[in-house]
């Protein structure tokens, strides 16, 4: 019994580290799942607005797609709901990954659109700093979103992201705009493939667990335990990644920076012409 | 109502051009002539008591730059690389009838509003740089006034 055993752990080990790789695991949850595994998320996506960029905004697309801006529609969401935890592979005594999590609930893999993650860095000019930056808090309060840090010099929020193009025009309306970019990022394929690694591992853990059920010794009953401790750390990162991509999706992040453009940029194209440089505030209120 | 009193600036000494003359709202009081102000470039300085200041500088136009040239230069060196908000700007008409540009900025320093208006009038021979500049309260009382002057210069 002990050599079958060990056999058994070396397998599922194998298995664990295996198939998440290779992406052939999918039929493997499909069974699983149905003898209690815990779901993915499932993930629901509206069509969005066209973006309106203007005065020469600077867009950059990773992952280009026909469908680029359904994903950060109105509807926009990744949902997790409670997950039936009876029986939960995870849940078991070989470990405790994921029980404080809020598990995702059954998955619907069907989703109406690419998962974007929407960055915008906006450049404003230096003024009446702490006015704007109340104005811009204020502005993503209202939109439903909320502070995610501020400085002397710079304000980053985040917003539903159904509500982004809607808080970014606002935003760019509240000073002079020195610059703009803004990113979008198409993860549908790697939220998909985190979705499948914590199946397949999800299907490993309730296997190996019921192989610790079975162990009739100490030493066994130890070299079992260890295995689904890897899982429980595999899982518990996996679904740290989820969450993350998650919350990216469903809030889109917005920075805004007032300094002076040179010390952002390259150096800086300057006409031959002194009495430029001399130009300014420092120069004319200096009277000593 | 401010009662305007001559601030006249003639720059008649050998190499200075024909002069400029500007005529301030009388909460100014001209520095050109005193020795402990250091001016630096500027042929022409004056102060409120809560310090706003008025700078002239006139310059020898020795390459052959539009309006649009020098007022798309200063804007880049202002705004562009020193981080002054463009507020708003406007085509003017100096009181001997040169044209030019005039444009006003906003910018934070050491956690104070200050505003900075620049107005710029070119010739075939000078350009003439007036700057305006203090701390928002303070300017805004007095940037009507300020700005009248300009648009009175005479070159």
């Amino acid at each position: 019994m002990g050599m079958r055993l060990w056999w058994g752990v070396s397998a599922a080990v194998v298995l664990s580290f295996g198939l998440p790789a290779c992406g052939g695991g999918y039929d493997a949850w499909s069974r699983s799942s149905a003898s209690g595994g815990a779901a993915p998320a499932a993930v629901q996506t509206a069509p969005a607005p066209e973006p309106a960029y203007a005065r020469g905004e600077s867009v950059v697309r990773e992952q280009p797609s026909d469908a680029m801006y359904r994903g950060a529609g109105d509807g926009a969401r990744v949902r997790y709901a409670e997950a039936d935890t009876g029986g939960a592979a995870a849940g078991g005594s070989g470990g405790d990954a994921g029980e404080d999590d809020p598990e995702p609930e059954e998955a619907s893999d069907a989703h109406d659109g690419p998962l974007l993650i929407y960055l915008a860095n906006v450049g404003l000019a230096v003024h009446q700093v702490d006015d704007k930056m109340s104005r811009v808090e204020a502005l993503v309060r209202d939109a439903g979103g909320h502070l995610d840090q501020r400085t002397d010099q710079m304000i980053r929020v985040r917003v539903p992201a159904g509500r982004f193009q809607e808080v970014l025009h606002a935003i760019l309306e509240l000073g002079d705009v020195l610059s703009r970019n803004v990113q979008v990022q198409d993860v549908t394929e790697e939220f998909h493939d985190v979705q499948l690694r914590i199946r397949t591992l999800e299907a490993m853990y309730a296997r190996v667990q019921r192989l610790l059920e079975e162990s009739e010794d100490v030493r066994s009953a130890l070299a079992v335990e260890e295995h689904l401790e890897r899982i429980t750390m595999q899982l518990e990162t996996l679904r740290g990644r989820l969450r993350y991509l998650s919350d990216r999706v469903a809030f889109s992040t917005i920075t805004v920076t007032f300094q002076e453009q040179s010390t952002v940029s390259e150096p800086t194209f300057e006409l031959p012409f002194a009495w430029l440089r001399g130009l300014g505030l420092q120069n004319l209120l200096r009277l000593r | 109502m401010n009662r305007l009193i001559p601030l006249m600036v003639v720059a008649l000494a050998a190499g200075c051009g024909p002069g400029f003359e500007l005529t301030l709202p009388d909460r100014f009081v001209d520095l050109t002539d005193d020795p402990d102000v250091s001016h630096g470039h500027f042929q022409m300085r004056a102060t409120t008591p809560d310090g706003v200041v008025v700078g002239v500088q006139e310059l020898d136009h020795r390459v052959d730059g539009s309006l649009t040239f020098w007022s798309e230069a200063v804007t880049r060196r202002v705004r562009d690389q020193q981080g002054y908000a463009l507020l708003a700007e406007e085509d003017i008409t100096a009181g001997t009838g040169e044209r030019g540009h005039l444009m006003r900025f906003g910018r934070d320093l050491s956690g104070h509003s200050y505003r900075y208006t620049l107005a710029l009038f070119v010739t075939p021979d000078r350009i003439v740089v007036v700057e305006a500049g203090g701390r928002e309260e303070a300017y805004e009382a007095l940037e009507e006034g300020i700005e009248r002057s300009i648009r009175a210069m005479r070159l």
